[in-house]
């Protein structure tokens, strides 16, 4: 991890200092334990700020529409990008958010973020005060205790999914050898829930985002979320209703959210991470990553001369799909 | 008991008609269905209303109403969004809400004895249709000097309460001067008149125009014409109502004609939803639009921050 | 408080249920609950017991005064035929049981705003009026508290109706206001022993909490910032999502929206957030709060300079749920720092 750390610094600190980059986004030390969060660099000098760790975990592509009129002027951008974030930032350029050579997409091989949720779970009704990650394992303390467990019990579910730990499309590889985490197979977890009635998988999805509160944060640290207009804003005419009373409009949130994110989402489990109220979302998404594969043979953000699924049509494009009944 | 702030007051829609030529402005007067709310709801000039439709939401309109002209409230409004189509499209008869009166008021008390300058443009003159109206009230009218009145719209067909401006050009108690924008050419405003019976000012320097005695009828930016009438600052309030380019620009003129800050009255327009200062939405600083304004004077919104 | 003028009062811990059963003919007992991994205030049903060790719950209880989606006015009928239908306004006692101080802060400062000379807020305060407040002292402060910052503590008494302690085998349980006492009349007094060993809690608790954020010169240091670096600064990384000012206890900003369902219809009062960019946004399009720094500094400008300006206290308790849960680590207790220094 250091040793990654100092090379994200040396790649960073190079690209300011030969102003071949005017910003660089990557991560920082947070005020929180099991935090790492997003950082801003524009001086060589605050290279050294940036950390390499396994609470790295929002995906960092979520910023580039912001500095949209910064890159209309030409300026680039960096980002310490993960597998994820990479293939958001591919999305982006495919979507002329960006241009591919405005964004210098620094690679960095990934092993997974840890879920600061289950940790929390671990310790509850303790609280974490400090958490030192070691190797492959990770010391937890409270004010009253510590223990030591392998990484991988903490493992984000989205991470253990992941199909692209290594960037796929990039400009600077920070060279490291990660170690390959238990991978599941996204079919595998699916299958186990698709094995349920459909009432019970209803109940279920229904339960979880009955919690919603329409904070939006779920939408807001999803990279593909940028549209100018969300859908749950629009006024005229008005789709979806305002209230968290009506069970009607909570799922529909969620599932135009999704579908809006077909073939474009990286599961990078951002959503899922950021909502307060622990909503499993990432299930919902994985779902539709899992249906664009098998019937599309699509994954987001990993040719930069593609387009997004839906926006191409070929004649030997499945006739099944979103619509058959599962 | 006090009323319940957020519940409308039942009124009925009794009068509707167009303002202006593009039809985009209508003027609703409404009629409480209860007389004892009629005589509840005590309003000065400046205040607003929240309009309810009940199913659509609710606009807040100032009331261009006169206190001194009972029976009746009235509103005119842009056809804009939601509420306000909803309302365009109603006939009379119709049922409705309103909630208020809200908001402060100008500073009638604080004027009495002052000459009094009105400035406005387009169709933000409702709530100065309702200060003039108060203060040309036989009532009231001793209570004021001099009043100048100033408005301007882009084209005749655009100016509001017309015949309501017919009969104020007559009156002796008060001068009303009028506008409309220039005539462009390809390269900008033309030194002429716009439309025959409006005359042209100077284009480049206003001040120097020599208004005819009898004129009131210009081709002229609202800033232009105020600089031309030039208005006395002693003893004297300016009340300015507009769109924001045309407050932006006619400041400077109050300034230099010698209104102290104190004395330049703007009315505001953020937007709003509660309208009793619960809803977080319209601050400008520690201030609530809704309730510690809508009317400010420009001395008090120096010491507010820019966010409006 | 004086001490005679109150009632105290210990229960074992087995005899929780039994308590709140009991407390249940008379109220609706809202109390913490274990939904999935986390604490929330839910209304307890029959036969249900609270959950009592947890740290803080993750959104506070201020849903139960000011609800995130609330109707305050029912009609139906044609659009333009429609008037309000009269409500009932009965409603059953309640009592929140459990509550932290930092939450019971929290409301005496929503209190100032939604009961005011100017207007009141019938549905806020007809909420507020049927609910007694059993506040539940912390022994575990979290270290994301900063409660200590605002003359409060962990055992802060001021606006409860009683007070929860937990003493390890049972809960030492105190009641000031006169409706408390009587709630809880039926307990066997406390000795004399549980009562000194609330104390050494409290003590023990209060030295916990005393890291806090210095608060003092903030209201009036904020006066003159307003234009300033900081808030681009701060904000750089924020996403502009509703966590921070939802899971506040004092953010209390609201939209009011109609909805019909078939004939019938409903205005609502909806919870609604600085932060997001339509909350400002005219019908033409005109923006006042353009940026997402605009919205961050109108965030921390209205707790800590405006609030206190108009109400005389700050609007923030230092619960720390900001802290924890926004999803990019922006820590208040780090942004009043460096108002503090600049
Ligand atoms: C004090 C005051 C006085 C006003 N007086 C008049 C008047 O006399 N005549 C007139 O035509 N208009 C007036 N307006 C502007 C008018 O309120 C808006 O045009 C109107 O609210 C648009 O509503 P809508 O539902 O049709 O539009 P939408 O775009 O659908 O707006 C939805 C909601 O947002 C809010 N909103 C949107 N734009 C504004 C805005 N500019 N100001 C305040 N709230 C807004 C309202 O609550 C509105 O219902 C006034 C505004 C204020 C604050
Ligand atoms: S983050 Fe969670 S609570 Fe917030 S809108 Fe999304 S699903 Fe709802
Ligand atoms: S500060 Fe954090 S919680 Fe608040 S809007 Fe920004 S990202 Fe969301
Ligand atoms: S601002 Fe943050 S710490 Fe303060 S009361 Fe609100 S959520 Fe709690
Ligand atoms: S409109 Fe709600 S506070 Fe002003």
């Amino acid at each position: 991890m250091e040793n990654t750390e100092k090379k994200i610094r040396e790649v960073a600190q190079k690209l300011l200092k030969d102003k071949k980059v005017n910003l660089v986004i990557g991560f920082e030390k947070g005020t929180l334990p099991w935090k790492s969060r997003p950082v801003f660099i524009r001086k060589h000098e605050d290279a050294d700020k940036l950390v390499w760790n396994q609470f790295c975990e929002n995906n960092l592509a979520v910023y580039i529409p912001f500095y949209k009129k910064m890159l209309d002027k030409g300026n680039t951008i960096a980002v310490i990008a993960k597998g994820c974030d990479a293939r958001s930032l591919i999305l982006h350029v495919q979507e002329n958010v960006a241009k591919r050579e405005q964004l210098i997409i620094i690679g960095v091989p990934c092993e997974g973020m840890l879920d600061r949720r289950k940790i929390e779970k671990e310790v509850a009704p303790g609280e974490i005060t400090k958490i030192i990650l070691k190797d492959d394992s990770v010391t937890i303390k409270t004010e009253k205790e510590e223990t030591e467990q392998k990484q991988s019990n903490f493992l984000s579910d989205d991470c253990i999914m992941c199909t692209h730990r290594k960037p796929v499309v990039y400009d600077e590889l920070i060279v490291v050898n990660i170690k390959e985490p238990p991978g599941v197979k996204r079919e595998t977890i699916l299958n186990e829930f698709e094995k349920k009635d459909p009432q019970d998988r209803w109940k279920y999805f229904s339960e979880e985002v009955s919690r919603c509160i329409r904070c939006y944060a779920c939408r807001n640290a999803c990279p593909g979320c940028y549209c100018n207009e969300c859908f749950v804003d629009c006024s005229q005419p008005q789709w979806i209703g305002t209230t968290v009373d009506s069970e009607t409009d909570l799922q529909l949130f969620q599932i135009i959210r999704t579908f809006h994110l077909a073939g474009r989402c990286v599961n990078c489990g951002s959503c899922s991470r950021a909502c307060p109220m622990d909503i499993d979302i990432s299930l919902l998404v994985s779902k539709l990553s899992q249906d664009s594969k098998q019937f599309f043979n699509y994954e987001t953000g990993l040719e930069i001369d593609d387009m997004p699924m839906l926006n191409k049509y070929s004649e030997d494009d499945s006739n099944e799909g979103f619509f058959e009944e599962h | 008991m006090k009323r319940n702030p957020y519940i409308p007051i039942d009124v009925k829609v009794d009068k509707i008609r167009f303002e202006t030529d593009d039809k985009l402005i209508k003027t609703f007067d409404l009629v409480f269905l209860d007389k004892k709310d009629e005589e509840e709801f005590m309003y000065f000039p400046g205040q607003f209303a929240e309009l309810s439709i009940l199913g659509k939401g609710e606009s807040p309109i100032g009331i261009a109403s006169s206190p001194t002209e009972p029976g009746f409230l009235r509103f005119t409004v842009m056809k804009v969004g939601v509420v306000t189509t909803a309302l365009h499209n109603f006939d009379e008869g119709a049922i409705m809400g309103v909630r208020g009166p809200l908001g402060n008021w100008y500073p009638i008390e604080e004027m009495k004895g002052k000459n009094i300058v009105i400035v406005g443009g387009g169709f933000a003159f409702t709530t100065l249709r309702s200060l003039l109206i108060y203060m040309l009230d036989k009532k009231n009218r001793k209570d004021y000097g001099d009043i100048t009145c100033i408005y301007g719209a882009r084209s005749p067909g655009l100016l509001c309460y017309r015949d309501e401006l017919a009969e104020w050009e007559k009156r002796k108690d008060m001068s009303l001067y009028q506008c409309i924008d220039w005539k462009f050419g390809p390269k900008g405003p033309l030194e002429e008149a716009a439309v025959e019976g409006w005359e042209p000012i100077n284009l480049k320097e206003p001040v120097k125009t020599k208004l005819k005695p009898g004129s009131k009828k210009f081709t002229a930016f609202v800033p232009q014409l105020v600089s031309a009438v030039k208005p006395g600052a002693k003893d004297s309030y300016a009340i300015v109502c507009g769109p924001p380019i045309m407050i932006k620009f006619t400041i400077p003129v109050l300034t230099e004609l010698g209104f102290p800050p104190e004395r330049i009255i703007n009315s505001l327009e953020n937007r709003m939803k509660c309208g009793i200062g619960k809803c977080g939405r319209c601050n400008i600083g520690p201030k609530y639009v809704c309730k510690d304004g809508p009317v400010f004077s420009l001395k008090e919104l120096e010491k507010l921050p820019k966010e409006y | 408080m004086k001490d005679s003028s109150k009632s105290i009062k210990y229960i074992e811990k087995e005899k929780l249920g039994a308590f709140i059963a009991e407390l249940q003919k008379e109220y609706v007992v809202i109390a913490p609950k274990k939904v999935k991994e986390f604490v929330l205030f839910e209304i307890i049903r029959e036969n249900e017991k609270p959950v009592l060790d947890f740290r803080n719950s993750r959104q506070s209880p201020k849903e139960f005064f000011f609800p995130q989606t609330e109707n305050i006015v029912e009609y139906e009928g044609i659009i333009d035929k429609r008037v309000p239908l009269t409500r009932d306004t009965e409603m059953q006692k309640r009592i929140i049981f459990g509550i932290r101080p930092c939450d019971i802060r929290s409301i005496l400062i929503l209190d100032k705003l939604f009961i005011n000379e100017d207007y009141v807020d019938s549905y806020y305060k007809r909420l507020r009026d049927n609910t007694l407040l059993f506040a539940y002292g912390c022994n575990e402060p979290r270290t994301t508290c900063f409660c200590s910052s605002f003359g409060i503590g962990p055992f802060e008494e001021k606006g409860t109706d009683g007070f929860l302690t937990d003493l390890g085998d049972g809960y030492l349980v105190e009641g000031f206001s006169e409706e408390a006492k009587k709630a809880i009349a039926n307990l066997p007094d406390a000795a004399k022993e549980t009562i000194e060993k609330k104390e050494k809690c409290k003590k023990l608790s209060n030295e916990r909490a005393a890291s806090s954020v210095p608060i003092d010169t903030i209201p009036e240091k904020l006066r003159t910032m307003f234009e300033h670096p900081l808030w681009e600064d701060i904000t750089e990384r924020c996403l502009g999502c509703g966590v921070c000012t939802y899971l506040c206890p004092t953010c209390h900003c609201f939209d009011i929206q109609d909805e019909m369902i078939d004939e019938k219809g409903r205005r609502v009062k909806n919870w609604d957030s600085c932060m997001f960019p339509i909350f400002t946004l005219h019908g033409s399009g005109h923006q006042p709060r353009e940026l997402r720094y605009q919205r961050m500094r109108q965030r921390i400008m209205h707790k800590f300079n405006y609030y206190d300006d108009n109400f005389g206290i700050i609007a923030c308790s230092g619960c720390g749920r900001c802290v924890t849960e926004c999803p990019v680590n922006i820590d208040v207790r780090e942004i009043l720092n460096k108002i503090k220094k600049s």
